[in-house]
């Protein structure tokens, strides 16, 4: 060890001695700089997913652009290291001096010191960068986690990966080869959402600006150090390849496996990787199947009832360090009809006990391959076995790290369908303890330990706060069914409106963002002049009244927002400030969120549209907002900011050449077509559509006629939704008795 | 005089950095032609004497900026030294001057027929339609003024001090990018984006191909003081040869 680490020095005072490191240096630096620029960024979508958040832009997407050309650009060089003392004719005699494996350790080890270097430079000077374009969003946990476990873990594979394929080759372009040939691996399709082999190009990953993503850390952390150990397993073997006596590979890996203790190393390495691969907690063991198979539809699982119970009592708790969960269920039975009580538990919750009155009762579990909704998701199915059928207090003791499936992972990759972290908890009813099947009773009480500045509820339910636990955890409780829990240091903000309340809850962090631009004073707009001229929101749920309706911003790493039960939950990026800074669907920060709450009534969470390229919900959220600022600020604002808008977007777009000759257009490359077709349209539908509609309120004689029309195709949501189907511009048109021609715009 | 000429070409031209360069040069052509010139510039069709024009303009920046660079390199230190011994040979120092100057005009000439070779093979694989006289007329318009211009005043800062050159690189850029709507940048691109936009605005739709007086007479200009530079040069060489055979 004492000569490696001299031989450290000697390599790290060498390599400093050298014009190369620092070009090379200088080089990464920079790439990892071009990254801030706004073209790179678009550019980078193949690479780094579309999901434009402050976090995802200006920490993690430099980051993972310079890992990747950072380890081509250190791969070659330490390459050319390796190659170095051969090509200069002296290996025979450095080798009569200096143990082989230690200076290839050596060279790993000062290249490791080196990138460090790299690391923290880096970090230094964009700093200032990062921290005005994050502006009230920047933190410096953010700032450094991600870049040490994106960058850090990536060049030392790549240090491991490349001098064991180099002691095994002995050729530099041998070597390279296969190099190019694992990173490009990475891009093909079928591995392309595997984090378990991205060694150089970390997944698809979304970093949430106001919640943290501590799943993400997790998963990173985890498959970094099992690549690490897979990268250093090529390694140590690849030693026993180093050519000894000038004697050709075979020879020399004969002469060297004499002695058995060489393997006693990569056997040791090899196999905490095998035991990492079979316990990684992320995604469970479950069969695979696939939801083509429409029979879930027809199987709810439901079967005649096994049990009654008198009262129902569960107490969540978690280690939003490890994102693990526990509970526990107290079940008071009063009546058990069969041998048996069957339940669910999510993907990665296990059953530790289950008792009846102290007494522990046998169980099985299995994957109910009957029941393809729920194999897929990964639940898992037990039965408890009662064959007296005990009644008294049934007590189930759970826990575990809620994954993914493996089906879901297989098809769609790791995604994050639940957030245990110190910031933010998000679990839906799947993981949130037994689903009992067949039992029957009154409201469950649900109490959840969350960290202290935490606020929970579930779906627009406020829970109320029972005590503090004294650790930086307090216990809140409520009495509900089911429902989604989310729970992080929310801002709630009543916001009242002519006929009754709204609660906005948003992370604490956009608090600034939504008093300065008064977006509760944009909510209240919409909803007191959506609910006079269009209609009142749906708070309707399977025929149960819901008290309040929720806004809830979610976290990024959720991905989609729904309506459900009064609740509407929102994607993080409706309050970042790339979405606020959206012109195209309004002039400033309120207006834009103005934009994004009349999506409560145009779209997928109030009315549903078929998506034409020019009829899509965007036209009608658009004139709604354009008649609200209308309304609030007068003609004069609203005809300058936006009717001349569009006029000029639509002059624009007949202007534009491929809109002129659609005919070229076949002629360009996929991904230029896209982006034109995707810019057309984007004019379509939010510039072009509102003028139409324009027109057609001048046909119709104005805007109340306009409302009437408006309402009346709002109140037809219902059937829409039934049907699985949208509306079209056919039915606004015959709802207002008006032709496609008659709101022509030319 | 071809062994001369050998011996100067291999100094100046033969070097990877020279290679590298005019690689970039035609990487970064791609990236113009690939970003913005395959949408149109300013609404005109992408294979359009206006988007050709800009097209050669910008990447002629980075050409003119390499053919600056490699002229700087005549004048370096090291090169003064060798032109001791050089001296002493019997060779005209003049004709020197004008082997050294032709073997770098061609370079930039071959470099930006590259580029040229490079547009129209872009825009003939996509779109199977080139108007290659208006092209032609776009090159000449762009190269020869520009040639004339960096070797004159190349060469007039050069005599005075290497770092001039890198100074006058300076104002190339910031012509480029200032004082846009004259179009008085050395290698004419906002010319063709400028004019083109301002005549779509006028009229709408397919804006015809035209060379105004205004961007004809700015590129006569840059002609004529390259000329007169080029002169004073040769004057003064002229004189300092003439003191050195006494």
């Amino acid at each position: 060890m004492r000569q490696t680490l001299k031989l450290t020095k000697v390599e790290l005072r060498r390599l400093f001695m050298c014009r190369k490191t620092y070009i090379m240096l200088a080089l990464n630096i920079l790439i990892i700089g071009l990254s801030f620029i706004e073209y790179v960024r678009n550019a980078g979508i193949y690479i780094c997913g579309d999901k434009r958040l402050s976090t995802m832009d200006n920490v993690v997407f430099p980051y993972i652009i310079g890992s990747l050309f950072g380890s081509l650009i250190w791969g070659i060089g330490i390459l050319t290291d390796s190659d170095r003392v051969k090509k200069n004719g002296v290996n025979e005699m450095m080798r009569a001096f200096v143990d082989e494996k230690k200076a290839s350790l050596s060279r790993i080890l000062a290249y490791s010191v080196i990138i460090l270097i790299v690391l923290g430079i880096s970090l230094i000077i964009y700093l200032p960068i990062c921290s005005k374009k994050m502006d009230y969003l920047f933190s410096y946990e953010s700032y450094l986690i991600y870049p040490v476990i994106l960058y850090i873990p990536c060049m030392v594979i790549t240090f491991f990966l490349l001098e064991g394929l180099y002691n095994i080759s002995e050729n530099i372009s041998v070597s390279l080869i296969i190099f190019f040939i694992l990173t490009a691996v990475q891009y093909a399709s079928p591995l392309v959402e595997n984090p378990f082999i991205s060694w150089n190009r970390p997944v698809n990953i979304c970093i949430s600006d106001a919640f943290g993503s501590p799943a993400v850390i997790r998963i990173q952390l985890y498959t970094r150090i099992l690549l690490m150990l897979v990268a250093i397993v090529l390694w140590e073997f690849s030693c026993v390849f180093i050519r000894k006596y000038q004697y050709n590979i075979i020879r020399s890996f004969l002469i060297r496996v004499k002695k058995p203790v060489v393997f006693v190393a990569p056997v040791i390495f090899l196999v905490f990787a095998v035991i990492m691969v079979i316990k990684q907690p992320f995604v469970d063991h479950s069969p695979i199947v696939s939801l083509d198979d429409m029979s879930f539809m027809m199987d709810d699982g439901a079967t005649e009832t096994e049990a009654e119970y008198t009262d129902y009592k569960r107490e969540l708790s978690f280690n939003t360090l490890l994102g693990l969960m526990d509970g526990t269920d107290e079940i008071d039975l009063s009546a058990v009809s069969g041998d048996e009580i069957s339940f669910t538990l999510g993907a990665g919750i296990k059953l530790k006990s289950a008792t009846i009155d102290g007494e522990p009762l046998e169980f099985t579990s299995y994957y109910d391959e009957d029941n393809v909704l729920d194999t897929y998701f990964g639940t898992k199915k037990y039965v408890l076995k009662n064959p007296e059928r005990k009644t008294g207090k049934l007590k189930l003791v759970y826990g575990g790290y809620p994954c993914t499936s493996h089906s879901n992972f297989v098809l769609l990759g790791y995604d994050g369908m639940t957030a245990i972290g110190k910031n933010y908890i998000y679990l839906t009813s799947d993981y949130m303890g037994a689903n009992m099947l067949s039992a029957d009773g009154p409201d469950m009480e649900l109490y959840v330990n969350v960290p202290s500045n935490h606020t929970p509820f579930i779906e627009s339910d406020a829970m109320e706060l029972v005590k503090d636990n004294g650790d930086g955890t307090a216990c809140w409780k409520l009495a509900c069914s089911s429902g989604r829990l989310l729970s992080g240091a929310y801002e709630s903000d009543k916001v009242s409106y002519s006929k009754e309340d709204v609660y906005f809850k948003y992370s604490k962090v956009y608090k600034d963002t939504v008093k300065d631009n008064d977006l509760d004073g944009a909510i209240q707009n919409v909803f007191n002049y959506c609910d006079k001229h269009i209609g009142e929101l749906d708070k309707n749920s399977d025929g149960e009244d819901i008290k309040d309706i929720g806004i809830l911003q979610l976290s990024a790493e959720y991905g989609g927002g729904y309506a459900e039960k009064g609740t509407v939950a929102m994607q993080e990026d409706i309050l970042s400030p790339q979405t606020l800074s959206d012109s195209r669907a309004g002039s400033n920060v309120n207006e834009t969120f103005t934009h994004e709450i009349v999506h409560l009534y145009w779209g997928d969470l109030g009315m549903p549209f078929e998506d034409d390229g020019l009829w899509s919900c965007e036209g009608l959220t658009v004139f709604t907002t354009y008649r609200i600022i209308k309304d609030k600020y007068g003609e004069l604002y609203a005809q300058k900011y936006y009717v001349d808008e569009w006029e000029q977007d639509v002059k624009d777009l007949n202007n534009n050449f491929y809109y002129r000759h659609p005919e070229y257009l076949d002629k360009l490359p996929l991904s230029y077509r896209i982006a034109i077709e995707d810019s057309v349209s984007a004019t379509n539908k939010y510039s072009l559509m509102p003028l139409m509609l324009l027109k057609a309120e001048e046909k119709l004689g104005g805007e109340e006629e306009m409302d009437r029309v408006l309402s009346e195709l709002y109140s037809t949501r219902s059937e829409y939704i039934e049907y699985g189907t949208g509306c079209t511009l056919q039915d606004f048109l015959d709802i207002a008795g008006l032709t496609e021609e008659d709101i022509s715009v030319e | 005089m071809s062994k001369i000429f050998r011996y100067d070409f291999k100094i100046i031209l033969l070097k990877p950095y020279v290679f590298a360069m005019m690689v970039i040069t035609l990487i970064y052509a791609y990236f113009i032609l690939s970003s913005q010139v395959i949408l149109g510039v300013s609404c005109t069709a992408p294979f359009s004497g206006w988007s050709f024009g800009k097209y050669l303009g910008d990447t002629t920046l980075v050409s003119v900026l390499v053919t600056l660079f490699v002229l700087s390199t005549m004048y370096s230190k090291k090169q003064k030294r060798v032109s001791i011994l050089a001296d002493v040979t019997g060779f005209s120092v003049q004709k020197r001057m004008i082997i050294k100057n032709i073997i770098i005009g061609s370079f930039f000439i071959i470099l930006n027929l590259l580029v040229f070779a490079e547009g129209v093979i872009f825009l003939w694989s996509i779109f199977g339609k080139v108007y290659l006289s208006t092209y032609i007329l776009d090159w000449f318009l762009i190269t020869v003024p520009c040639l004339v211009f960096l070797l004159g005043v190349g060469n007039l800062l050069g005599k005075i001090s290497p770092a001039f050159i890198y100074i006058f690189m300076g104002v190339v850029i910031v012509m480029s990018f200032a004082l846009r709507e004259y179009g008085v940048d050395i290698n004419g691109a906002n010319y063709f984006e400028v004019v083109s936009a301002a005549l779509e605005t006028l009229k709408g739709g397919e804006t015809p191909f035209t060379i105004t007086p205004g961007y004809l007479c700015t590129r006569m200009a840059y002609l004529f003081i390259g000329v007169i530079m080029l002169i004073v040069v040769s004057l003064k060489k002229g004189e300092k040869s003439r003191k050195e055979s006494y």
